[in-house]
């Protein structure tokens, strides 16, 4: 442990805030990118629109708490729980990833068109959906009001007692964070249990449910699969609101966390999704996840142990490039026939 | 759900046939007693203008860079309102703000500078970044229009192209990094005792960059030892990583270079690491954000800056209550900045009496103690601004002037 | 050097000055519909652009690294020419022998990819490059400062700037980029160069290169089979279109007149695509065609402000789901003759007219409570036709079963635009003039055509016979 400690040089760095902190920001990469290697795995293809899903899922989430107000570009007061706004941006996101399939990739997929195809369609898209928030939501930031989201660090709250079986957790939470300096807020704390209660669901449904069996076979071969009778298109839509729902909640945590809600929100994830998919295992649910820790530590790695935190992002991308060069399925992902 | 969705497009059809409308009905609002911007004086009524003279915009009006756009666009807005509703060009005259797009790319705003060109206005106001400008304003240069920056802060704005005949064209009015925060980090040395700091900077965008490179250079005139610097990209919401790094650190004072939507968040996740000491920000803090945004955890936060929300000057506050009322927000900055450089340009018009860009050229480059909300303005030889700018603290949720009496604020 | 360049010079001065005479009426034309100055040279780049791309797509491969080299060619060229005093000849040189050379060093573990993994692998490429320039200037002071490797740092950065040992290293200028780069590229030369890189893929289809490069698209397996250097043609293929994206980056930065790290991401790399796709690769003609249009678009939109984007994403995806072949095939007559084409041809009809539509009635109703007027008779002009159009199209879809119904809408469609015509000569003749019925027209006008648009969706599935294999 201490040869490893010496080596990686961790002795300047306080490693376990740190530590939660890879932890919280991987699983927001890796939500994100769920939803991407989903579709990959399923269809092939690169969904570029799906940063754009991921924004119009916070928006949509933001829409449900605050009313129609958010239409002239403000959010006055937040009437309802603010985590309503979870579940309404899954929905959300969704129903508007079914929508992006319909217009970007069903129609090439029903002419058999390249890949490359459906890959400049969904930037087409996603150029669209941008412009359009712009001009349903304006182009000015908007923000919920500051006392809807609880901010404050976790902290020994006055008034608890080691009596009362629900404050212990509590008090043991809030010693752990001040002990160790964690900046660990309940949105932080949310994002990571979200996280992980959705990517266990998924795992769930593709590895253990009858569609999750479809959608296997969908990815393994679309024409065996309609030969075997499994209804290709009915895959392909349920495929596209999962991934919708994964984006739209990610968003929503996501801007939980800012509480800044922008059109262009979640653009600079298009590139860092990718990343984590190819690191993790091209088309590999596992992988993503894996790939979702492993960007966001290293991100954490550059900024905390070295002097060359600007050159974090080079060296993802090194690494994926490494990644691609030697081992092209990526850490997780199965040695795949020629795909796309 | 089919229902809902037709419920919808009977809406938005309803909502395309009602805006035009409404748009229509909005009504000027009854004059009240301002103090009012202007040389009334001291340029004479003009005699020799008339027709409506087309002054070019060029703000970036899509994507990312809106949200700095949008504001600028309607600080000249309401000028162009104020100007032609009080007959500031006189009774035949009126100033067209011609708007176009710049974008966030050079080439877009290369682009919206030639169409403007040759469109034939007077003069242009903008790009709304720096290396727009550089791209941009020899365009205009070239062509004898002079062109003023209302939010470009880079150093060697106006001495760009290097040939003096060209940049005698290019103005600007908004402070640059190196006339703000040199005084307010020598105030708060001086008023705090600050030793040793950590820097926190925006590495992928010129306007942090070159903010940090000023940083540094005031923070090692003033003898206080650098801990560590950090960065961060455009875009990023999570700073955890960064601040817990620097708050191990235990510096007396944390200086930030970025732009307000990081500035919010950095604020904010310090304060909820447990950082309670003075954060020293740049222009980029200087919004209303600060506080709608960031609430209690914005105390402390010391600001140099051009201008802000609470800078205690008549027109300043007239300004303000104009703005809000019209937009439903308070200005910020850039919004401040640009109300100026259209009411400058105006005025420029109207001591010209002319309509050529020369004529307002010259006028431009010889206005000085303008009245205006920035405080008493005036252009240097260097066609840079003059005017003092303010070093404030936010103290319970309001701008202060930042002075002795907050030499213990932090213990 | 020196006297190769003067040689050069000798030769070329006349003929750039003979193109310059020669486009001059067509630069003229431009100015009318907007496009004048820069822009007529970044169309020209992007044309260059698209036919770097295209020879990576014409071997196969699809690869979008050339954000990449244009940087490095950019950032060279700017080096060169501000720091050096050089020539925009020899920037050019220098520009496009460092993209080759990194083209080089990168395309043999690079190009052992395929499909999506090679897209990829060059979005990093381009990445990498991108951060390393922002970041060049602070790695490289302090390897500077470094005991170990100092010394040939500084003889290696000596090459490119004067002043090795400034406090603060000034070679790429960070996130802030190069400033004051000479404008020195015109219209001719760009104009010079397209025309001889047309000339070259022209002689390269009928090479034995050329049929090479296509045989590895259409199979890669069985061309090795035949005996073609399958590694060798696409490390060939990826260098020419790395040096052509190169020349590119010191064209535009000497177009611009500064540059950054910012203007060559990813954003960058899709672009080029898209010149390439969008014009069709069908023939060398396609990138060209593709790159000026998409170049000259959002000028010529500009008049729609916010909507610009919202129209350009619409036509992104419009070109690319209804014309698969990209805009080249609209000039192929087998594209209107052959009978499967019909459908395809009705919804560009559909897509182009809804697209006028929206054009003309947003900026409309964006500005018709301030001024009450804005685009001025073209859009009265258009307003019988969309209604035309827009009934034709219904009645047609209601009537008849398609293939048939097809084929009378494409005739109707045909009709109206000749009415269309016939108006908007009327409306610039100044007869017809009245704004509040036109705005209520224009609405029914194009929910009218956006509700035919809609029956006639999703697009039918070719018959099989009629279905060729697309490029790439």
């Amino acid at each position: 442990m201490d040869f490893l400690i010496d080596f990686f040089n961790l002795n300047d760095v306080q490693w376990v805030p740190q530590i939660v902190n890879i932890i919280w920001n991987g699983s927001l990469y890796s939500l994100f990118a769920l939803g991407y290697a989903l579709i990959f795995s399923v269809l092939g293809v690169l969904n570029l629109a799906h940063s754009a899903i991921f924004m119009w899922g916070a928006y949509v989430g933001l829409w449900a708490v605050c009313g129609n107000t958010v239409f002239d570009g403000q959010c006055p007061a937040v009437d309802v729980p603010v985590w309503w706004a979870i579940p309404a941006a899954m929905i959300g996101g969704g129903i508007i990833a079914i929508l992006v399939d319909r217009i970007a990739f069903y129609p090439l997929r029903q002419r058999n068109a390249p890949r490359l195809s459906q890959l400049i369609s969904s930037i087409g898209i996603a150029i669209m959906m941008v412009a359009i928030a712009e001009l349903v939501f304006g182009k000015e930031r908007l923000s919920m009001p500051l006392d809807a989201i609880p901010r404050r660090n976790f902290d020994i709250p006055d008034g608890l007692s080691i009596e009362n079986p629900l404050d212990i957790g509590r008090i043991g939470l809030g010693m752990y964070v001040a002990e160790f300096n964690i900046l660990l807020t309940p949105v932080r704390l949310q994002i990571i249990v979200v996280s992980l209660i959705l990517m266990i669901f998924l795992g769930f449904i593709v590895t253990q449910t009858r569609l999750g069996q479809g959608m296997r076979t969908v990815a393994f071969s679309e024409r065996v699969s309609s030969l075997l009778g499994v209804h290709v298109d009915n895959i392909y839509m349920i495929a596209f609101f999962i991934s919708g729902a994964l984006a739209g909640a990610a968003g929503m945590l996501y801007t939980l966390n800012s509480n800044v809600f922008l059109p262009s929100t979640g653009s600079e994830l298009t590139l860092k999704g990718l990343t984590v998919i190819v690191l993790g295992g091209l088309g590999s649910i596992r992988g993503a996840v894996l790939g979702g820790y492993l960007v966001a530590a290293i991100e954490v790695y550059m900024v905390a142990a070295t002097d060359y935190g600007g050159l974090a992002d080079a060296v993802v991308f090194f690494l994926f490039f490494l990644v691609l060069m030697f081992r092209p399925q990526g850490i997780l992902g199965q040695p795949l026939p020629d795909r796309a | 759900m089919k229902q809902r969705f037709k419920i919808v497009v009977c809406l938005l059809l309803i909502a395309t046939l009602v805006l035009p409308l409404s748009a229509m009905a909005q009504d000027g609002g009854d004059e009240e007693e301002t103090p009012r911007m202007g040389f009334w004086e001291e340029c004479a009524d003009p005699a020799n203008l008339s027709g409506e003279i087309p002054i070019g915009v060029v703000f970036g009006l899509t994507g990312s860079i809106a949200q700095y756009g949008e504001p600028q666009a309607n600080g000249v807005r309401l000028a162009e309102q104020e100007i032609n509703e009080s007959g500031y060009l006189g009774e035949e005259a009126t100033v067209t703000f011609v708007y176009e797009d710049g974008g966030s790319d050079r080439e877009t705003s290369i682009a919206a500078f030639e169409k403007l060109i040759n469109e034939g206005v007077v003069a242009i106001i903008g790009p709304t970044l720096s290396s727009q400008a550089f791209g941009a304003d020899p365009l205009a240069a070239d062509a004898g229009i002079p062109v003023m920056g209302v939010s470009n802060t880079a150093a060697g704005i106006t001495t760009m192209t290097g040939d003096p005949e060209l940049d005698q064209f290019i103005f600007r009015d908004s402070l640059p990094e190196s006339g703000v925060i040199p005084g307010t980090v020598a105030t708060a040395v001086e008023i705090l005792g600050i030793e040793d700091v950590a820097i926190l900077y925006g590495n992928d965008d010129d306007f942090t960059a070159s903010g940090y490179e000023v940083f540094v250079d005031a923070l090692e005139e003033a003898g206080v030892e650098i801990l560590l610097e950090e960065t961060f990209s455009r875009g990023d919401v999570d700073f955890s990583v960064q601040l817990t790094k620097i708050i191990e650190q235990d510096p007396d004072a944390l200086v930030v270079s970025a732009l307000i939507a990081e500035a919010v968040q950095i604020v904010t996740q310090a304060r909820q690491a447990g950082y309670d000491g003075p954060i020293i920000g740049g222009n980029g803090f200087n919004s209303p954000a600060l506080f709608t945004d960031a609430g209690e955890d914005a105390n402390g936060v010391i600001v140099g800056a051009a201008w802000n929300v609470g800078n205690p000057n008549e027109l300043s506050e007239a300004f303000v209550e104009k703005y809000t009322e019209a937009y439903g927000n308070p200005p910020d900055q850039f919004a401040t900045q640009s109300y100026v450089g259209a009411w400058l340009m105006a005025t420029a018009v109207r001591c010209a009496d002319s309509a050529d860009p020369a004529d307002i050229r010259d006028a431009l480059a010889s206005i000085q103690d303008f009245p205006s909300p920035l405080g008493l303005f005036s252009f240097d030889e260097d066609r840079n601004p003059v005017h003092d700018p303010v070093v404030q603290i936010v103290d319970d949720g309001a701008f202060a002037v930042f002075d002795e009496s907050y030499a213990n604020y932090f213990d | 050097m020196d006297t190769i360049l003067n040689f050069f010079d000798k030769i070329l001065q006349p003929i750039f000055e003979i193109t310059t005479t020669l486009i001059q009426p067509i630069l003229d034309q431009l100015q009318v519909i907007g496009l004048s100055g820069s822009v007529v040279n970044f169309m020209l780049i992007a044309a260059i652009l698209g036919i770097s791309i295209y020879f990576t797509l014409y071997c196969g491969m699809f690869s979008l690294a050339n954000a990449g080299f244009m940087a490095i060619g950019a950032y060279i060229g700017a080096i060169l020419t501000t720091q050096h005093d050089a020539s925009l000849g020899e920037a050019l040189i220098w520009g496009m022998f460092a993209g080759g050379l990194i083209a080089l060093i990168i395309g043999v573990p690079m190009l052992r990819l395929k499909n999506i993994y090679l897209a990829i692998a060059t979005i990093g490429f381009g990445e990498v490059v991108r951060i390393l320039i922002r970041e060049f200037d602070q790695l490289m002071g302090n390897l500077r400062d470094d005991p170990t490797v100092g010394g040939i740092v500084r003889d290696i950065l000596g090459l490119l700037v004067e002043d090795v040992d400034a406090r603060r290293l000034r070679i790429t200028y960070g996130p802030q980029g190069i400033t004051r780069i000479p404008r020195e590229t015109e219209v001719a030369h760009l104009v010079v160069f397209l025309l001889v890189l047309a000339y070259f893929l022209y002689r390269f289809h009928h090479s034995r290169m050329g049929r090479a490069m296509a045989a590895i698209r259409q199979d890669e397996r069985v061309a090795a089979s035949q005996g073609i250097n399958v590694v060798y043609y696409k490390n060939v293929a990826f260098f020419i279109g790395a040096i052509i994206a190169s020349a590119a980056g010191v064209f535009s930065a000497h177009t611009i007149g500064t540059i950054g790290p910012e203007d060559y991401d990813f954003g960058r790399a899709v672009d080029i695509l898209a010149y390439a796709v969008l014009g069709g690769l069908g023939s060398w003609v396609g990138p060209i065609i593709g790159g000026l249009t998409l170049e000259a678009m959002p000028e010529i939109l500009r008049e729609l402000k916010e909507y610009t984007g919202l129209i350009n994403g619409l036509i992104l995806l419009l070109i690319i789901i209804y014309l698969p072949g990209g805009l080249t095939s609209l000039f192929r007559p087998s594209f209107w003759l052959s009978r499967g084409r019909f459908d395809t041809a009705q919804r560009v009809v559909t897509a182009g007219i809804v697209l006028v539509a929206i054009c003309n009635v947003l900026p409309y109703r964006l500005e018709a409570g301030a001024q009450g007027r804005v685009l001025g008779y073209e859009v009265w002009g258009l307003l019988p036709a969309f209604i035309s159009v827009g009934v034709a199209f219904f009645l047609v879809q209601r009537i008849s079963p398609k293939p048939e119904g097809g084929r009378y809408s494409v005739l109707l469609a045909g009709v109206a635009a000749g009415v269309w015509l016939a108006f908007l000569i009327l409306g610039l003749v100044g007869q017809i003039e009245n704004v509040t019925t036109g705005y209520y027209l224009h609405l029914i006008g194009m929910a009218l055509i956006v509700g035919g648009a809609l029956i006639s969706y999703p697009p039918e599935i070719e018959a099989a016979s009629q279905r060729k294999p697309e490029v790439a």
